[in-house]
């Protein structure tokens, strides 16, 4: 294999991994339930929720910088995970959507911590007489076996392999760089939408203490040249995954402090409060023989088309994700156009796939009755569409998209109305109202694709 | 039922000018539940038709058209139709509040005879600026109890003759029938005729050239000589800011120093906010204005009612009125209106204890919803600062341009060009109002603007919400923060100001849900346009209002400027209070927190992580004294009836805006905070504003205004971007509002460009040329449907 090869592929793998991860951490924060207990539990449960979508959305910010580096290296750029044949090897737990617990949270802090954090759990976890610091014993005991007989690799090293390849002109040669996709790149100004710390008061340097709600910090970096796009490496490795390739000393804490403190507080209190829904293991839409083994079906019809639903939004989301690439190398980067309306649509899915997760976890798993204890709930599936790679034309992207939202708005009118003779199912005001939003927005988006399929048509209308 | 006490609902009722002979009828709003993204759909309500000769309501009905304009069959004119709204009575009898009525008068052995009414208003604007009381038009009636209209002349010392008046209107006592025993007050505005000085053809043509008598629609306009009432030796016409009036002006030598600093501290904010001698507007003109010496027929007042019961007990209510153009987006509420700043007043800036999480909920989505709406009037690309077919946006009137302008630095879009676009903001915003509905927290809440960021002009700070929109005190717009506190309560975050409150006794609560029902009374017969729920909120400087200045002289013994923290005037009972003078000096905090910001922007060092101060020249500290609506709502809301701690310069500081050091570098006086209602009533106080004064910032006349103020001052009340659609590029199309031909291709504003209004069109024919938009297009008529949903308050 070719090194440029080798970076691109080392790379999809790091872009899996980070929509792995993310996918995981937005399941696991919607997990909670902070409508229940006192209201100071409650506060509490939100907060810990909070902090783990402040991780998923910087994991987003590495997803898209890691497709900067794809185009900087003439790269395809990668929204798809679990269809590579190393999908494990630098996976630091196997891929799984569960609830929160005190288990899955020692699986963040294991995945986020700096290698050497790591080294010392599992030189712990082989010889508990390795003596080491409270932080690593608590995990150790929750994972340390399975991280003994577990592959070793991190996604630090994944990133220490990275930037090992691409440091090296021998390997990857200047002439190997693409500096003119720097415009097509994703920006922070495009996606950051403010999770980013406030700058400094006049006169100081140091960014002023940020509420809770402001805490992301989500890195987004455009590169043009090999040491920048070493830096961005070494950022997002410092943010999160890898303390120890920090460039210099944030004030922000990474991803693994962030899991750690959560790791505390959570064991100390959280796991007895029941405020954790009924989700299932790894959830799924599919029926009895095509279901992958070890998930767990969403069998109550309405749950379904819920569900189904999510998908399909999942799907758009990456699709679009997908086509902003694309069309960046077609529109002017200096005047409104296509592409910028693809990235608010882009948030516009992210918010329903929020929306539907609260939906979700409020909907039954099954139609079997309420036993004396908590019925279990159903939950965003995340399930990965057929295929994500995109039609050659961009008309054909567009009548993708169309398919998309014709399916989501039938999916929209069986739960409103009822399908195939079945009655409708009985909706919250809350959930009707979203609905009839939701097919509203498709509608008017629907129209506007087509129009924009009419100027396509035209003679000249269609991209090279 | 022994009748008690008195009140007049609404507490405030705008009537809105037209020259149509019928008035408006009304009309409310309403979602669309199976279509939660449409325009809200306008539904006819029962209608009055009322007998000017009697005064008796002749018959009522349910429209099923709403027509804003009609024809004048005389000469094929366009007439706009006024909103002409009624004034209840209600009273306090058998422990409830009733609507009083001729049965219950009957029962108290009183007659509507017995009812006495007595109306205020005025027009000040032209005082305002001249700083002359004889430029004050005002207008009383008698106090009365027949039927007959009432005329509102307003008469002035500076007119041609005590005779010469502008018509404000008028008002008339709604002769009560058995089917509409209700006692009620019917407040007619005026026409929307603009009047000015008396002025000899010859002098005309020296002043406008040829121009002024080709008659022409584009020439220069000037009163017919019914309305040519001002006499122009006075101090209005040719009246320049910085030029004194008295001496003549000929003869004085130019102001200087203190003095000159004096003369411009009469200035408005926006400046010049009248019409000029052209060249307009006086900007880009080397801010020469000289005024044309007009008057608008807008006003507001007092509407007082008495009744003497037989036992010699005298009870009495008031309300206020006022006057302004019609609402031309009749089917949007606007992001910040009257309503919010007024209900931030009764409740507070937090949360009330007493609200339930859903009704905070609703609050929250509602907010939302009227982004989206409001964004749907914005080119939000030129707004943002975009070129425009490859034209500078620093030739633009937008808020990035202002900014610029303002602070002496180069101009730069608020976020990326490629994203900023009417459709695709307005999708976002629909997108996150879906997922509210769903029941998610909001998640947005660090991007929006807190009141005391106004002034942040990083990148950082300009992308908060409301984007690209202006407010009172000329800074990037800020929600109340009554209004923010509902998104930060549905996020779990802690509520702003932060710090510790009184929270409000279970009387205090039941006091201001009692304001609140009464500030959104529906009485019957108006059009939800004449609510407060319509009008532009605490903007610069509105359109209905200027809610600015309401907070004046909310301390006793001072008069603030409107928009900053100047002191003008020395109430007369200041003396007695022990406060000292104070002209001239700032009000630079109140207890703990300033009255101002600083502006800040990027550091040429670091444009992302650090900032520096904007300091120039004439602003050396960078500056801005904060909107009081904002700035002073935990000091009204824990203060009211108590004294509170106000630091002052030393000294007067008329020009430049000093900063607060400490303690010892300013002059603490400790000043009585006044109420802002009349007792338990939702009736701005007496004590706060006379007649005409919560006019008076506003522009003069009105009319100059819209071609003035770009649509980031207003909105949906002075729409920008119309008949928007998508083009086959998936970007947004659609006509300048202003633009005189629809065609679809969006005239960027130019005060130079034949293709938009100009000045003199809108003084000559601004029924004709302002279009109504009922769901985003031009429609001067709308059919309406039967209401389905309970409207909106």
């Amino acid at each position: 294999m070719a090194w440029r090869d080798y970076l691109i592929m080392l790379l999809h793998v790091g872009a899996e991994i980070e929509h792995a991860l993310m996918v995981q951490y937005l399941y696991a924060a919607y997990s909670l339930d902070d409508q229940k207990g006192l209201p100071a539990q409650r506060r509490q449960v939100a907060e810990w929720r909070d902090l783990i979508l402040t991780v998923a959305k910087e994991e987003m910010g590495h997803l898209l910088t890691v497709q900067n580096l794809l185009c900087l290296v003439g790269g395809p750029v990668c929204f798809d995970r679990s269809h590579f044949p190393f999908d494990t090897v630098y996976l630091p737990f196997p891929f799984r959507l569960e609830p929160l617990s005190v288990t899955s949270v020692a699986w963040y802090v294991y995945a986020e911590a700096p290698q050497d954090w790591q080294v010392l759990l599992r030189a712990h976890s082989a010889q508990r007489r390795v003596r080491t610091t409270a932080d690593i014993t608590r995990v150790a005991k929750i994972v340390g076996s399975q991280v003994v007989t577990g592959h070793s690799h991190t996604v630090g090293q994944l990133y220490d392999r990275i930037i090992e390849v691409i440091s090296n002109p021998d390997w990857i040669s200047d002439a190997d760089f693409r500096p003119e996709t720097y415009a097509q790149q994703a920006s922070w100004d495009d996606w950051g939408r403010g999770y980013a710390p406030a700058p400094a008061a006049p006169g100081t340097v140091t960014p002023p203490r940020q509420g809770v709600g402001e805490r992301s910090n989500v890195l987004i970096m455009q590169m043009a040249t090999r040491t920048e796009a070493i830096a961005a490496l070494k950022e997002i490795g410092g943010q999160g995954e890898s303390a120890h390739l920090t460039l210099k000393q944030e004030q922000e804490p990474s991803h693994f402090d962030r899991f750690l403190h959560l790791l505390d507080q959570f064991s100390r209190h959280g796991h007895k409060w029941g405020v954790v829904h009924r989700v299932p293991v790894n959830p799924s839409t599919m029926g009895r023989n095509q279901r992958p083994p070890g998930s767990t079906a969403i069998s109550h019809p309405t749950s379904l088309l819920w569900a189904r639903l999510f998908n399909l939004r999942y799907r758009a989301l990456l699709n679009f994700l997908g086509l902003t690439f694309r069309l960046a190398r077609r529109v002017a980067p200096d005047e409104p156009n296509v592409r910028g309306a693809v990235m608010h649509r882009i948030f516009g899915e992210m918010y329903n796939i929020k929306a539907l997760s609260g939906i979700l976890v409020r909907q039954p798993l099954t139609k079997l009755k309420k036993s004396a204890t908590r019925a279990a709930c159903a939950a965003p599936p995340f399930e990965m569409p057929y295929s994500l790679e995109l039609p050659e034309s961009e008309a054909d992207c567009w009548r993708l998209h169309l398919d998309i939202l014709q399916s989501s708005m039938e999916l929209c009118g069986s739960l409103l109305r009822g399908h195939g003779g079945k009655q409708a199912p009985t909706l919250t005001p809350r959930e009707t109202s979203y609905l009839r939003t939701l097919e509203q927005l498709d509608q008017k988006s629907a129209e506007w694709m087509k129009q924009i399929i009419v100027g396509l048509n035209r003679p000249g209308g269609q991209p090279a | 039922m022994k009748i008690k006490a008195l009140r007049i609902l609404p507490p405030i009722a705008i009537a809105r000018l037209g020259s149509a002979p019928e008035p408006l009828v009304n009309y409310s709003i309403e979602r669309d539940p199976e279509h939660p993204l449409d325009f809200h759909r306008i539904t006819g309500a029962p209608t009055f038709v009322v007998d000017p000769a009697s005064g008796e309501i002749m018959r009522a009905f349910t429209p099923d058209t709403v027509a804003f304009k009609d024809v004048n069959p005389a000469d094929g004119s366009e007439r706009i139709r006024p909103v002409a709204p009624f004034l209840e009575i209600w009273a306090l009898a058998g422990g409830q509040w009733v609507a009083l009525t001729t049965e219950l008068l009957r029962e108290n052995k009183l007659s509507p005879a017995d009812v006495h009414w007595q109306v205020t208003v005025a027009n000040r604007k032209v005082s305002r600026r001249t700083a002359d009381p004889h430029d004050e038009v005002s207008a009383a009636t008698p106090r009365f109890s027949n039927h007959e209209a009432q005329p509102l002349r307003g008469h002035c010392r500076n007119f041609i003759t005590p005779q010469a008046f502008i018509d404000f209107g008028r008002v008339q006592y709604i002769k009560p029938t058995a089917a509409h025993p209700e006692i009620r007050l019917r407040f007619t505005p005026g026409e929307g005729q603009i009047y000015g000085p008396k002025l000899s053809a010859q002098e005309l043509k020296k002043l406008y050239g040829d121009d002024v008598a080709s008659g022409t629609l584009d020439a220069v306009w000037h009163p017919p000589p019914e309305r040519a009432i001002y006499d122009p030796t006075k101090g209005w016409f040719k009246f320049e800011n910085d030029h004194p009036i008295e001496p003549p002006k000929h003869k004085a030598a130019p102001p200087t120093g203190v003095e000159l600093a004096r003369l411009q501290a009469r200035e408005t904010l926006p400046p010049s906010l009248y019409s000029i001698v052209p060249p307009g507007p006086c900007w880009l003109h080397d801010n020469v204005a000289v005024s044309r010496g007009y008057f608008d027929d807008t006003c507001d007042g007092l509407v007082e009612v008495s009744l003497r019961l037989p036992d010699g007990t005298d009870l009495g209510a008031a309300a206020r009125i006022c006057s302004g153009p019609p609402a031309v987006v009749p089917d949007t509420v606007f992001l910040r209106t009257l309503a919010d700043d007024l209900e931030q007043v009764i409740f507070g800036p937090w949360v009330p204890s007493d609200e339930t999480e859903e009704a905070t909920q609703e609050r929250a989505l509602d907010i939302v919803r009227r982004a989206f709406d409001t964004v749907r009037f914005l080119n939000v690309a030129v707004m943002n600062g975009n070129p425009v077919n490859g034209r500078r946006p620093l030739d633009f009137d937008t808020m990035p341009a202002e900014e610029a302008f303002d602070v002496m630095r180069l101009m730069r879009p608020v976020v990326p060009e490629r994203t900023a676009d009417t459709l695709m903001i307005m999708r976002l915003h629909q997108q996150v109002y879906a997922a509210l509905q769903a029941g998610a927290a909001p998640w947005f809440a660090h991007v929006l603007r807190l009141p005391t960021q106004v002034g942040d002009y990083t990148d950082h700070g300009r992308r908060k919400m409301p984007a690209m929109m202006c407010g009172a005190d000329g800074g990037y717009l800020a929600l109340t923060y009554r209004q923010i506190n509902a998104i930060l309560r549905c996020s779990g975050l802690p509520l702003q100001p932060a710090g510790a409150h009184q929270p409000p006794s279970p009387k205090q609560l039941l006091v201001a849900r009692n304001r609140f029902a009464d500030l959104h009374h529906v009485a019957q017969g108006n059009p939800v346009s004449s609510r407060v729920t319509m009008s532009v909120g605490n903007c610069t400087p509105g359109l209905e209002m200027d809610f600015r200045a309401v907070w004046r002289r909310i301390f006793a013994g001072i008069v603030l400027r409107e928009y900053d923290n100047l002191v003008m005037e020395m109430d007369p009972g200041a003396k007695a209070l022990g406060v000292p003078h104070l002209v001239g000096h700032r009000l630079l905090r109140v207890g703990n927190e300033n009255m101002y910001t600083q502006m800040i922007g990027p550091s040429p060092a670091d444009t992302r992580n650090r900032t520096t101060i904007l300091g120039y020249t004439g602003n050396p500290d960078a500056v801005l004294p904060l909107e009081w609506s904002n700035a002073l709502a935990r000091i009204l809301n824990q203060f009211v009836g108590k004294k509170v701690d106000c630091y002052f310069t030393k000294t007067p500081v008329w020009a430049q805006q000093p900063v607060w050091e400490n303690e010892a570098c300013a002059l603490k006086v400790t000043l009585t905070v006044r109420p802002f209602f009349e007792d338990g009533t939702a009736v701005i106080s007496r004590d706060l504003a006379q007649p005409g004064e919560l006019t008076q910032g506003l522009c003069s006349p009105w009319q100059n205004d819209y071609r003035e103020c770009s649509c980031y001052y207003w909105a949906s009340a002075r729409p920008d971007f119309v008949n928007v659609q998508s083009n086959e590029a998936g970007v947004s199309t659609g006509d300048n509002w202003m633009q005189k031909e629809r065609t679809g291709d969006y005239v960027p504003d130019d005060y130079q460009d034949s293709r938009l209004l100009n000045y003199d069109n809108l003084f000559r024919a601004w029924e004709k040329y302002l279009r109504f938009q009922v769901g985003g297009v031009d429609q001067n008529q709308t059919p309406c449907s039967s209401p389905q949903t309970p409207s909106l308050p």
